[in-house]
């Protein structure tokens, strides 16, 4: 048996030497657009289709396979940039210089699935760029020869992948409204306008001491008013899911932070094919995406994108960031889409196709926390120039003063001014198109928000009536009534079915459960019997354990003078029109035991006659999905 | 390695530790080898191989 010796070091038989400044910069090209191309197919796979990942957070599409080959040739030039600056001071074997480049496309590779721990990934990030290194010593020459020789293929590649996505993206399009069936002329469009995080109270029109919207009120006084709509969910997943199927909680199943299982119709699949023009605007780039499962029906989805800095985001690089951006003092990075921009997306949008009849559904995300809207609107409510700022993701749910909790809401106010303001913007563009008067508009809210009612922040923790009391309001000018005002207790899930009564689709077609809202004006003098409205969340373990919705699931039902909110701890009962607060918890009280034993035989009725779902709906929260 | 990232998150953890565990050794895996080799030789009572007396850095490496 024979033992072999090894050479003591290899790397000293390779004289160090310097790259040249083309050669170093050509590397860095090469492994920018490799790393980048491979991070990119990576990111789609793993947050655009859910490949390993069941979260919808953070999405991507397509566009993410050469945003992240042209950003990380961007980073990897200007590290290129650096080491030439340093190479000044230092010598840098040209090992060294490549090694570096590879360290970083295998850390970005190994890490950007999210699933292993940190410690897991710069550990086998490291393993891997030490063999790297060893096997670069030992064939220098031949693999600059190959990055040099192969860099026009790699570069060739980047520009053919961001041309063919682009181009294909443009001609899917061009095919989907080609082949959009014809609609009849003066076919009404539709605006279905979604205020994320606004709760009622807070608008001049349904009460509220501050001036904070002039236009949504002078809208109010053109139209249907429901005074109190009910959402099914205190949150945007949920809500939104219901609000485009028509479809409870327990029955849609978007209960969690998983897409939204695609088993029911929604509204956009429905105007596309009448022959609208679908396309939707989010704001709320976290769950009202494509990844959520929201893009069926739509042409075109405005989710991802919207500005260079939430572009970089979606990157691997970009993302690592945004986890440090706090630390620099950026409260909000990437700034979210603001509801200026979206209007100006909507119009283009519009503009693009002036003979086809629109279905725009738009999400102003302005007012969700942390409350930082613009100035001048963010002190508009406020002697401080810029109130708010504490309660944001990530810091959630602090011990606030009274002077801290009252800034918060000025800050949230003065974002509903601003977005007061650009719902105006949004019907004058319409009116001086010409198409205020065929525009069917609908604005609603998905949900409300808590500044310290019961002892709650913000929302998806509880079924209370600031969670769930929304706006809504209804305009077509000539087809609706102008200043109605229903105190009817309605639920917004029924929207769908009501837009398609309006549009006079076939009543028969059975797509939404409604039941519709038009019979509230329609038929003069004899009110439809409504069912109450339910509300539903799933357990959210992501709170302090005082927050109702941390010990499991919730169901609501509120009829026209009272509120019963059912959770795994306790029953609720609240005679909202006088306990407007919800302070007065009547369940155990002797007097309201009938009403209690009815509300919650109806509760159990719409929440447990579809065996189905139903189950499926209490073992995804028993398996804790939403943990 | 790449088949523990498809692996359900209840064994992510154990991923993990294998994750870093793996790139320790593909960091040391020459060290490694030659110290699990001299344990072994204590073990089973073989003298250390030559290697681990390196000759005169000036001395080419040979192979016996």
């Amino acid at each position: 048996m024979s033992t072999t010796l090894q050479p003591p070091v290899q790397e000293t038989v390779i004289a160090p030497r310097q790259l040249s400044a083309w050669e170093l910069f050509s590397t860095a090209a090469w492994f920018g657009l490799v790393a980048g191309l491979i991070e990119g197919v990576g990111l789609l796979a793993v947050y655009g289709y859910g490949v390993w990942n069941r979260f919808i957070r953070p999405g991507v599409s397509v566009e993410i396979i050469w945003i992240s080959a042209l950003f990380d040739l961007l980073l990897f030039a200007g590290i290129g940039f650096v080491l030439l600056a340093v190479r000044r001071l230092f010598r840098l074997p040209t090992a060294i210089v490549v090694t570096l480049f590879a360290l970083l496309a295998l850390g970005d590779w190994v890490s950007l699935t999210g699933r292993i721990s940190a410690l897991g990934a710069v550990s086998l990030t490291m393993g891997l760029t030490a063999v790297f290194y060893r096997w670069f010593v030992r064939h220098e020459k031949p693999a600059l020869v190959f990055f040099k020789t192969t860099l026009p293929t790699v570069v060739a590649l980047a520009v053919l992948a961001a041309i063919g996505i682009q181009l294909g993206l443009r001609m899917q399009r061009t095919k989907a409204i080609a082949t959009l069936p014809p609609a009849a002329k003066g076919t009404p469009n539709v605006v279905f306008l979604v205020i994320d995080t606004l709760r009622a109270d807070h608008l001049s029109s349904f009460g509220y001491n501050r001036p904070t919207s002039p236009h949504i009120d002078q809208l109010a006084r053109q139209s249907v008013v429901f005074d109190n709509a009910v959402s099914p969910a205190p949150w945007t997943l949920p809500a939104h899911a219901s609000l485009l199927t028509g479809r409870l909680p327990h029955e849609h199943l978007a209960v969690g932070d998983e897409p939204m299982p695609t088993h029911f119709p929604n509204l956009a699949e429905a105007m596309r094919s009448r022959g609208y023009t679908t396309a939707a605007f989010s704001g709320n780039d976290f769950y009202f995406t494509r990844r959520a499962g929201f893009g069926r029906g739509f042409v075109y989805f405005d989710d991802y994108y919207y500005s260079l800095a939430d572009t970089i985001s979606r990157t691997f690089w970009g993302r690592a960031f945004v986890h440090f951006s706090d630390h620099v003092g950026l409260k909000e990075f990437p700034v979210r889409q603001r509801a200026e921009q979206i209007n100006r997306e909507v119009f283009s949008w519009i503009d693009h196709y002036p003979d086809k009849p629109f279905f725009v559904f738009i999400n102003f995300n302005d007012l969700h926390d942390p409350y930082l809207p613009p100035q001048p609107w963010r002190g508009k409510f406020s002697e401080s120039k810029e109130p708010g700022g504490i309660i944001r993701q990530g810091n959630a749910y602090p011990d606030l003063t009274a002077q801290q909790l009252q800034s918060e809401m000025n800050s949230y106010d003065g974002a509903l001014a601003y977005t007061d303001n650009q719902v105006g913007a949004l019907l004058s563009g319409l009116e001086k198109r010409g198409l205020a008067q065929n525009t069917l508009f609908i604005l609603v809210a998905d949900h409300g928000e808590c500044f310290g009612d019961h002892s709650l922040l913000e929302h998806r923790n509880a079924l209370y009536r600031e969670l769930v009391h929304v706006p809504l309001i209804m305009s077509w000018p000539g087809r609706l009534p102008a200043g109605l005002r229903l105190d009817a207790t309605v639920s917004t899930a029924s929207l769908a079915a009501t837009v398609m009564e309006l549009l006079n689709a076939n009543p028969n077609s059975n797509l939404f459960p409604g039941p519709s809202l038009a019979g509230l004006w329609n038929n003069a003098g004899q009110r439809p019997e409504l069912p109450y409205p339910v509300s539903e969340m799933a357990q959210y373990k992501f709170l302090p354990q005082s927050y109702p919705a941390y010990s499991g699931p919730l169901q609501s039902i509120t009829s026209g003078e009272w509120q019963l909110i059912e959770g795994s701890k306790q029953e609720e009962l609240y005679k909202w029109p006088q306990d407007v607060h919800e302070l007065n918890n009547l369940a155990t009280s002797a007097a309201s035991q009938s009403v209690l034993t009815d509300l919650a035989q109806q509760l159990r009725h719409r929440t447990t006659n579809q065996p189905q779902t139903s189950v499926l709906y209490t073992n995804r929260v028993s398996k804790g999905v939403n943990q | 390695m790449m088949l523990l990232y498809a692996t359900p998150d209840q064994v992510m953890g154990l991923a993990s530790g294998l994750a870093t565990i793996f790139g320790f050794l593909l960091m040391f895996w020459n060290k490694v080898v030659v110290t699990v080799g001299k344990l072994f030789n204590r073990i089973s009572g073989r003298p250390d191989a030559p290697v681990e007396k390196p000759a005169d850095p000036a001395t080419p490496p040979v192979s016996k």
